[in-house]
């Protein structure tokens, strides 16, 4: 192994070192958020040796934040086909239709599976898991607890990970996926605590290190949401799919971009522009404010263009006070909390300012059904991955349910190729070693030309003046110049920082890499696709286009920035229509 | 506005020391917000915890003129205007710093109780091992059904979902003097957390989960100050939790004493 005699730097002038200690596992699971976990639960299940690698302590993961609910059809008089229906429409038909079937069809065991561990579900009259209605759903099938849903999964599964002593590295950064020829061969990885590099072999590796909203400014994500899993199985030559799909939620709390869940109008919650008007008359006259996210995000957003917005800002009122003080207690707590805590205002008695936000990142790593991506040996899952069920449009409710679906069937796989996989290469992974403390070290060592934060800043404004709700092509295009010239700055500045312990300038560094790389791919996926889809909404291409466009993009990387290439999107159970509500 | 905060670089600092910085007007409003501000624009060496900056994920604890508190929940100007503390002090709680005006400047140390990694970070090893210690996990009084979820009472989930909300942030252990006093003391997280277990009619343990936490270690040890229930940003009431644990526990007849004797 890399010792420190080749790498002389020592912890207190600054620098890195290689670990002695080679770390081995048989399934190596990224990411300790619910994709990552239901994971590593079914690989040990299924009788593999598993750890476990996070950034944050499992719990810390963004999961933890989601609020209004997961659905499935759990009722008699719902089913399956209809939850699928209501998705592929959702998705305006760019969803595969063989995975959304999945999805939903294994929806009932994986959301009842909870209940089963643990989960405290809010519950109906007859003592059954409650389920409300949810934007573009023909159903009220979104189950939920309380409005703190991703909360009570998260912690249920982490405590059923603990029972089952799964394996947990927490604090590790992982910092390069180990590819030979076409086969993954494990990871090498930062122990932030201890500032050391190691290399961690494996026979498979499940990437579920979730979404990428920082990229945007005005997100809802967690601050550690940088798309690191995604962008690194990228640069190892995975392809990404559908990137230029962004999730822009409707109703973000104005200042700080806290979520307003989908479940407040779900409750009834009402949506008035300045002019007092219910503004969604005029854009989904049957659904009004249940109208799925990316219809919502347009209206409120054309309002706030055409200066409807409350006083002439750039935001709208979110409304319950109309609900009653006891309804909002019960149902909406922790929105309640997150009105006075964050905005200081009490939505029992005045309603809430919200505006569009970046939200869901529908692309991801290409995989199929089982996780697997063109890399042997490299699997994924939820929101780091594209299967796709979501398409041009996620529906509310159906992320946490894929985390789920395909975090288990992911596990599952992973743990049944371990056996059959090559004997590891210890060479190979002790070369890629040295070359990632010989890379850390480079950044440490170079001047601060520009600082990263401020990059990042400049990269977030961009991408949401240049890529946000509505797009258009020559905006787009100095978009991506921009970007361009934000990745080259990155490329050569360096960090104020060189201690080994806890270095956040470095992983702050690190993940801004991911982000720049990952901004490349959605620019370019979203200049290309001239139609108008889901998210994908061009003021220059307003159509949608399926002669042209009912297809994938996918992205690999290449020489000079990425390579674009086209696949089919599955079809064979619902039939492509317009998409109305 | 200026922030006084305790660093602390090992390998190099042989104790803590605090450094001040300044800052134009309150950004963001929350000390998270200036902390990023700090660590963005002015000295990246700062290492402080963070993920969701929605209160949320339970990752921002830390001393706020010497009360523990979330930092993504910690409105700027509400510690300006000082509020002062109700908490039984001990500790760091208790130790005056040199030089800090809090008129003019915010104090932000580490969360008290847990050794220091690097300036705001602290090694939370006692906090997870102590979680772990009262099997936070459900053993169910029966197979479940195929197929269904077992039935609850609305009024059940209720009552749990005090308990259930713990976002496992720590400031509750940060905040106590038994667990500064007692190194083997599970601390109030971790015995709410039993509770929950407790309370859940779908586990089957129920006494069994008293046996095993009825030592110093467990909820014996608590002296009920409600330091807990004062700091917990989710109401949890951790200390009320305790106290139910220890009424509950005076009801069995002829109990055993836990697993780890007294
Ligand atoms: C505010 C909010 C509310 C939401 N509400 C809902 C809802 O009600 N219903 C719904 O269906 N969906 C909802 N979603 C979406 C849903 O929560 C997410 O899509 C889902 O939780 C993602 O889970 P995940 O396991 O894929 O990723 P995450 O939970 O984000 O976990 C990612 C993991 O990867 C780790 N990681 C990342 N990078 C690295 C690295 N470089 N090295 C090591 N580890 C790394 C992290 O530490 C983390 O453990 C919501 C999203 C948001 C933003
Ligand atoms: S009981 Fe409260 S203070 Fe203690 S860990 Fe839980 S949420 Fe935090
Ligand atoms: S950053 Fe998540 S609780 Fe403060």
């Amino acid at each position: 192994m890399a010792g420190s005699d080749d790498f002389p730097l020592s912890s207190s002038t600054g620098g890195f070192e290689g670990a002695r200690e080679l770390l081995a596992h048989e399934v190596v699971v990224i990411g300790g958020g619910l994709a990552g976990l239901r994971a590593a639960l079914a690989a040990a299940n299924a009788g593999a040796e598993v750890a476990v690698f996070t950034k944050v302590h499992p719990i810390r993961s963004h999961s933890v934040a989601a609020q209004g609910g997961i659905n499935a059809a759990l009722r008699e008089d719902d089913s399956v086909e209809s939850h699928a229906f209501d998705t592929v429409k959702g998705s305006d038909y760019l969803a595969d239709q063989d995975a959304v079937m999945l999805l939903a069809s294994e929806a009932p065991d994986r959301v009842r599976e909870m209940e089963h561990w643990g989960t405290v579900f809010s519950r109906a009259e007859d003592g059954r898991i409650a389920q409300r209605p949810f934007g573009g759903a023909g159903y009220p099938r979104t189950a939920y607890a309380q409005d703190r849903t991703g909360h009570n999964l998260l912690h249920t599964l982490f405590e059923t990970a603990l029972g089952q002593g799964i394996r947990v590295y927490e604090e590790y950064f992982i910092t390069r996926i180990v590819v030979s020829g076409d086969r993954c061969l494990g990871v090498v990885a930062l122990n932030i605590r201890e500032g050391q590099l190691h290399s961690i072999q494996a026979r498979s590796v499940v990437i579920a290190t979730g979404g990428y909203g920082r990229i945007f400014d005005r997100s809802t994500n967690a601050v550690i949401n940088t798309g690191d899993g995604a962008s690194l199985a990228y640069r190892a030559g995975a392809p990404i799919e559908d990137m230029e799909f962004v999730q822009f939620h409707p109703t973000t709390l104005y200042g700080t971009n806290i979520l307003m869940s989908e479940g407040i109008r779900g409750e009834g919650g009402l949506l008035w522009n300045g002019e007092g008007e219910r503004f969604m008359e005029r854009y989904a006259p049957k659904a009004m404010e249940l109208a799925p996210r990316d219809i919502v995000a347009r209206s409120i957003q054309t309002e706030i263009d055409e200066g409807r917005g409350i006083d002439g800002k750039p935001f709208v009122h979110l409304d319950i006070t109309h609900l009653g003080a006891e309804h909002v207690k019960e149902r909406l707590p922790g929105i309640r909390e997150i009105c006075i805590n964050f905005a200081g205002i009490d939505p029992i008695e005045k309603p809430i300012p919200i505006q569009p936000g970046q939200h869901y990142s529908m692309g991801g790593l290409a995989c199929d059904s089982d996780g697997a991506t063109e890399v042997t040996g490299l699997l994924t899952a939820g929101e780091a991955a594209c299967v796709s069920v979501h398409g041009a449009n996620r529906l509310g409710g159906n992320s946490l349910l894929e985390t789920l679906v395909f975090g288990r069937r992911a596990g599952v796989a992973a743990a049944s190729q371990a056996p059959t996989a090559p004997e590891p290469d210890e060479a190979l992974m002790d070369v890629a070693l040295r070359e990632e403390v010989a890379r850390m070290n480079g950044i440490l060592m170079r001047p601060v030309e520009e600082r990263h934060a401020d990059l990042k800043e400049r990269l977030q404004k961009v991408m949401f003046e240049h890529f946000g709700v509505f797009r258009n092509g020559p905006v787009m295009k100095e978009g991506l110049e921009m970007v361009q010239k934000i990745k080259a700055a990155l490329e050569i500045t360096g960090i104020d920082y060189h201690g080994s312990v806890f270095n956040q300038a470095l992983v702050g560094y690190l993940e801004m890499e991911s982000m720049v790389e990952l901004a490349e791919v959605i620019a370019m996926g979203a200049i290309a696709r001239e139609e108008s889809r889901g998210s994908h909404s061009r003021i220059d291409f307003p159509d949608r286009d399926d002669e042209r466009w009912l297809k994938h993009t996918f992205a690999y990387v290449g020489e000079d920035g990425p390579i674009i290439e086209y696949r089919e999107v599955t079809l064979g159970h619902f039939e492509v229509k317009e998409r109305v509500y | 506005m200026r922030l006084r905060v305790q660093r602390f670089e090992p390998g190099r600092d042989t104790s803590p020391r605090y450094q001040v910085y300044e800052l134009e007007d309150p950004p963001g409003q929350t000390v998270l917000g200036a902390l990023f501000e700090v660590q963005d624009r002015q000295d990246g060496s700062i290492a402080f915890r963070y993920s969701c900056r929605g209160a949320v994920c339970g990752s921002c604890a830390m001393l706020i003129n010497k009360v523990p508190r979330l930092a993504c929940k910690t409105q700027v100007s509400d510690v300006m205007e000082g509020a002062t503390s109700n908490l039984q002090t001990f500790g760091t709680i208790d130790q005056d710093v040199e030089d800090w005006d809090p008129e003019t400047e915010i104090l932000v140390e580490p969360l008290p109780n847990f050794p220091v990694i690097r300036d705001l970070v602290v090694d939370m090893t006692r906090f997870w091992n102590a979680l772990e210690e009262v099997e936070p996990w459900m053993v169910p009084a029966e197979d479940p059904p195929e197929g269904l979820e077992r039935p609850m009472e609305h009024g059940d989930v209720v009552k749990l979902e005090r308990l259930v909300g713990c976002i496992l942030c720590a400031l509750c252990s940060g905040s106590c003097p038994i667990v500064h006093d007692e190194p083997d003391f599970l601390g109030p997280a971790a015995l709410a957390k039993a509770r929950r277990f407790y309370e859940d009619p779908r586990d089957v343990r129920r006494d069994g989960i008293l046996e095993m936490l009825y030592t110093e270690e467990g909820f014996e040890g608590c002296d009920l100050i409600y330091n807990c229930v004062k700091v917990c940003p989710r109401n949890v009431a951790p200390g009320g939790a305790i106290r139910k644990l220890k009424k509950d526990a005076a009801k069995l007849p002829a109990l055993e004493r836990g697993r780890n004797g007294i």
